[in-house]
């Protein structure tokens, strides 16, 4: 077959396709439903940590750290998303979010030595780790979702991108809801999001080398 | 010389046409490609043994992509991103592929003797990657239709008709190969 047969070929099997969705506006809608998801998980399942939000407004250490860990689930959500838009320059996007997830993660190991807040057993939940996991796994199924319906160029780097952004996510709200202590956020609530990530991208990997054995 | 901008602007509007199903913008648009990719790879890469098969797939990568095309945002970008993922894929396959073939001469004992043709046929489909020796099994030895061959392996039509191509191809260039090692 050569190229002009096959054109031939495509021509004559053409139907009408729906173009996907502006990518910006889909991350939003991505970002505002796992958002939204997480919360309202979080709080079904218990309470959150009484004072938290004064905690956001007196401490900017505190509230900085927060920002740069949704700065982080942003950049890496709109990283994820686009490695399956052709031409789309997520070049900014990476390399802000590595630079935020390392300042993020840097809180909590300066934290061991000068904590952000008073380590405090209030708010303590007693599957918190459990909880990380599950409230990550439907935005980044929904993520992975949506790469699917565009076209996946780099599927190793999308999934990593996107368990980041679904993992960070319930860390963040852990780091509201649960407990205070930096040891134990980095345990119970980060380490989920680092395992979710690696476990995705083990996953996408094995699937490719199998596809490759069998078809 | 190319003009750039027009061929942005005219390449935009057909593959934007092309998207609500017009044949005739889609056809003029991927024969322009063709020859773009050809060029492309053929400054990036250099003069490849596989150039049609490459052209092929990256035509056939553009075709799965088109919905992904956004008429606001330019359109060389989404397309050589296309062209260059594809060719780096299809090279490092055929790299994959030229590794785990058992033809080699440090492999071959002269000591055994040649195998009749049926066997050496069987030897050489071995040859092939996993793709192309499922579709030339399925289509050519077993009877299965082109259509009953893509939906058995769940791709289209075209994709099936371009590793029945590459198969006999690259059978072909096995076969010679070892001819040319036999002694004489």
């Amino acid at each position: 077959m050569k190229p002009d047969d096959l054109i031939a070929d495509l021509q004559s099997q053409l139907t009408p396709v729906r173009r996907v969705a502006p990518t910006g506006r889909t991350i939003w809608l991505w970002l505002l439903l796992s958002g939204v998801y997480v919360a309202l998980s979080g709080s079904l399942m218990g309470p959150f940590r009484p004072g938290f939000s004064e905690e956001l407004v007196l401490h900017s250490r505190f509230a900085a750290e927060m920002l740069m860990g949704l700065g982080a689930v942003v950049c890496f959500a709109v990283a994820a998303l686009g490695t399956s838009v052709p031409g789309f320059d997520t070049r900014w996007f990476r390399r802000a979010g590595w630079l935020l997830v390392v300042g993020w993660l840097s809180q909590f190991v300066l934290g061991l030595a000068y904590p952000v807040l008073e380590p405090t057993m209030l708010g303590k939940r007693d599957h918190c780790v459990w909880e990380a996991y599950i409230y990550s796994v439907p935005p980044l199924l929904g993520m992975i979702w949506l790469q699917h319906r565009r076209y996946v160029l780099r599927p190793l780097a999308g999934v990593g991108y996107a368990a980041l952004a679904a993992g960070i996510l319930p860390a963040l709200m852990m780091q509201l809801a649960c407990m205070y202590e930096p040891l134990h956020a980095l345990q119970f609530h980060v380490v989920p999001a680092l395992l979710l990530t690696a476990a995705g991208i083990l996953v996408v990997w094995g699937r490719q080398r199998l596809s490759k054995s069998r078809v | 010389m190319r003009n750039w901008d027009a061929d942005e602007a005219r390449w935009s509007a057909w593959l934007t046409q092309a998207q609500a199903g017009d044949r005739v913008a889609y056809g003029a648009l991927m024969t322009e490609l063709a020859a773009v990719i050809r060029a492309f790879v053929l400054r990036k890469f250099g003069p490849l043994e596989q150039m049609d098969d490459c052209v092929q797939e990256v035509l056939l990568s553009l075709h799965q992509a088109r919905h992904t095309y956004d008429p606001s945002r330019p359109f060389r970008p989404w397309f050589f991103a296309i062209v260059r993922h594809r060719t780096i894929d299809l090279l490092r396959q055929s790299r994959q592929e030229a590794e785990v073939s058992p033809l080699s001469e440090e492999q071959m004992d002269p000591d055994v003797p040649e195998p009749i043709p049926s066997i050496d046929a069987g030897r050489l489909l071995q040859g092939l990657s996993s793709k192309l020796r499922e579709t030339l099994i399925l289509t050519k030895l077993m009877g299965y239709s082109t259509r009953e061959c893509a939906l058995r392996q769940g791709v289209s039509e075209s994709v099936v008709k371009i590793r029945i191509h590459r198969g006999i191809r690259r059978l072909r260039a096995l076969s010679e190969a070892d001819v040319g090692s036999e002694p004489l």
